[in-house]
């Protein structure tokens, strides 16, 4: 291995993968302060949205199901009423009361969501907020108007991230509420059974969304 | 003159090294046998998940925009989405059952191995061996043209079921529905079958796998 002779004769490993990264990097937690404070703070709180958000998720998954269970039912019945009356006799198809219920409830959850998604768009602002602040600063004592903050990110990279991440939610959103408002009036199984994947899987909210947040958080220290 | 005895005087055709072999090839498969069910009842959920998947994407394919109107009028791009997200939690359920063949693969491998150590020792010794003696069977143990038999079949039976599931997940096919897995009754086997027939045969060779040759 190579070794670096200094001058006062001390001796020292070369480590080839050695790097001294931002100073910011190495400061802790408890001492940052102004627009590090602000970023940190609000990665976490973006991780925490993202969270309450997949735990709707689930609820609405399992009440969305419930819909589906009650009106492929229904659906079933329907048909046999229709046979029924070829036949002579008359069987009334009618919607059960539970189903209102079970709307109610995906409307709410939906309603919480939405919620969030403002949430986040306000952390957007923070995000967007904060490189105002920093280029406002360059500008007037001539720095650097985009500096690393923490490991390699600049605040601008922040901001692009949060925003990517906010336009697949905001997607996601509209694509819920649509489904929560037309769950009910679905005819056939392999529409419902769309409504229910589709409702499930979040197509919006791809890896690249997963991604960003967790760089975010490496980022900043969270991880 | 003890069975021992009487083993040893026999080293000189070949039949101890023979039974050696034998009771070591048993004792392994019947190792295998027990993984093999494991392996499958581990991949049970994914096979279920996939399954899901797949009557999931199924029923997205097969659903028209004027079905969907209500959603596709505002978000024209979301059967796209939808298809893409289920393709790859297909795609993912799909490398783990490569995964779980791949220990069936090597579980036939060790099967196969121990059946080929047996049969070239036979054949290495048969002119030695006479008929009588590879065909009697003793109070403690099978004759050894039974064992050889049943090694072989034993064999034969899980390089059928590897390649059957091997084969049906190569023809897997996401839009084609009869490719699909939840319609395939190899896949839906847990292989108890394989299980009972070999401990069928192994309550024959209970004393002969306990026996210190």
């Amino acid at each position: 291995m190579q070794k670096t002779t200094f001058t006062d004769g001390s001796e020292e490993r070369f480590s080839p993968v050695k790097t001294n990264g931002s100073p910011v990097s190495f400061q802790r937690t408890s001492s940052l302060t102004g627009s590090h404070r602000k970023v940190k703070d609000t990665a976490a709180d973006l991780h925490n949205l993202c969270q309450k958000w997949l735990k709707f998720n689930t609820e609405g998954t399992a009440s969305i199901n419930e819909i589906a269970n009650v009106k492929l039912q229904a659906i079933f019945k329907e048909e046999e009423s229709q046979r029924s009356e070829e036949e002579g006799t008359l069987i009334k198809a009618e919607m059960p009361e539970v189903l209102e219920d079970h709307c109610n409830k995906v409307l709410h959850i939906v309603d919480k969501m939405r919620k969030l998604v403002d949430k986040m768009e306000a952390m957007a602002e923070i995000f967007r907020g904060v490189a105002d602040l920093v280029r406002h600063k360059a500008q007037c004592s001539s720095t650097d108007c985009n500096p690393i903050l923490f490991q390699t990110w600049k605040v601008k990279d922040f901001e692009e991230a949060t925003l990517e991440m906010l336009e697949s939610y905001r997607r996601e959103i509209k694509l819920k509420e649509l489904l929560s408002k037309n769950i009910c009036h679905v005819k056939d199984r392999d529409c419902m059974m769309f409504y229910t994947a589709a409702w499930l899987h979040q197509p919006y909210i791809d890896s690249s969304c997963i991604l960003l947040l967790e760089s975010m958080l490496t980022e900043t220290g969270h991880r | 003159m003890s069975s021992r005895q009487s083993l040893q005087l026999a080293n000189d055709n070949g039949e101890h090294k023979l039974l050696l072999q034998l009771q070591k090839s048993f004792k392994i498969v019947q190792q295998c046998v027990t993984v093999w069910c494991v392996v499958l009842t581990e991949s049970r959920p994914h096979l279920v998940t996939l399954n899901n998947l797949t009557e999931q994407f199924t029923s997205c394919y097969s659903t028209s925009n004027i079905q969907l109107a209500a959603i596709t009028s505002q978000l024209p791009d979301v059967k796209d989405k939808l298809q893409q997200k289920l393709q790859e939690g297909v795609d993912a359920k799909l490398d783990v059952m490569q995964e779980k063949l791949s220990v069936l693969h090597g579980l036939c491998e060790k099967i196969s191995k121990q059946c080929k150590y047996s049969t070239d020792l036979y054949t290495k010794n048969h002119v030695k061996l006479n008929l009588v003696m590879v065909t009697t069977a003793t109070a403690t143990r099978p004759s050894i043209a039974d064992m050889l038999e049943w090694l072989q079949d034993t064999e034969q039976l899980f390089l059928q079921r590897y390649w059957a599931r091997t084969y049906i997940l190569d023809q897997f096919r996401l839009e084609d529905k009869s490719t699909h897995l939840s319609d395939n009754a190899i896949w839906s086997y847990d292989d108890k079958d394989i299980q009972k027939q070999f401990q069928e045969k192994l309550s024959y060779l209970s004393f002969f796998l306990e026996e210190k040759l």
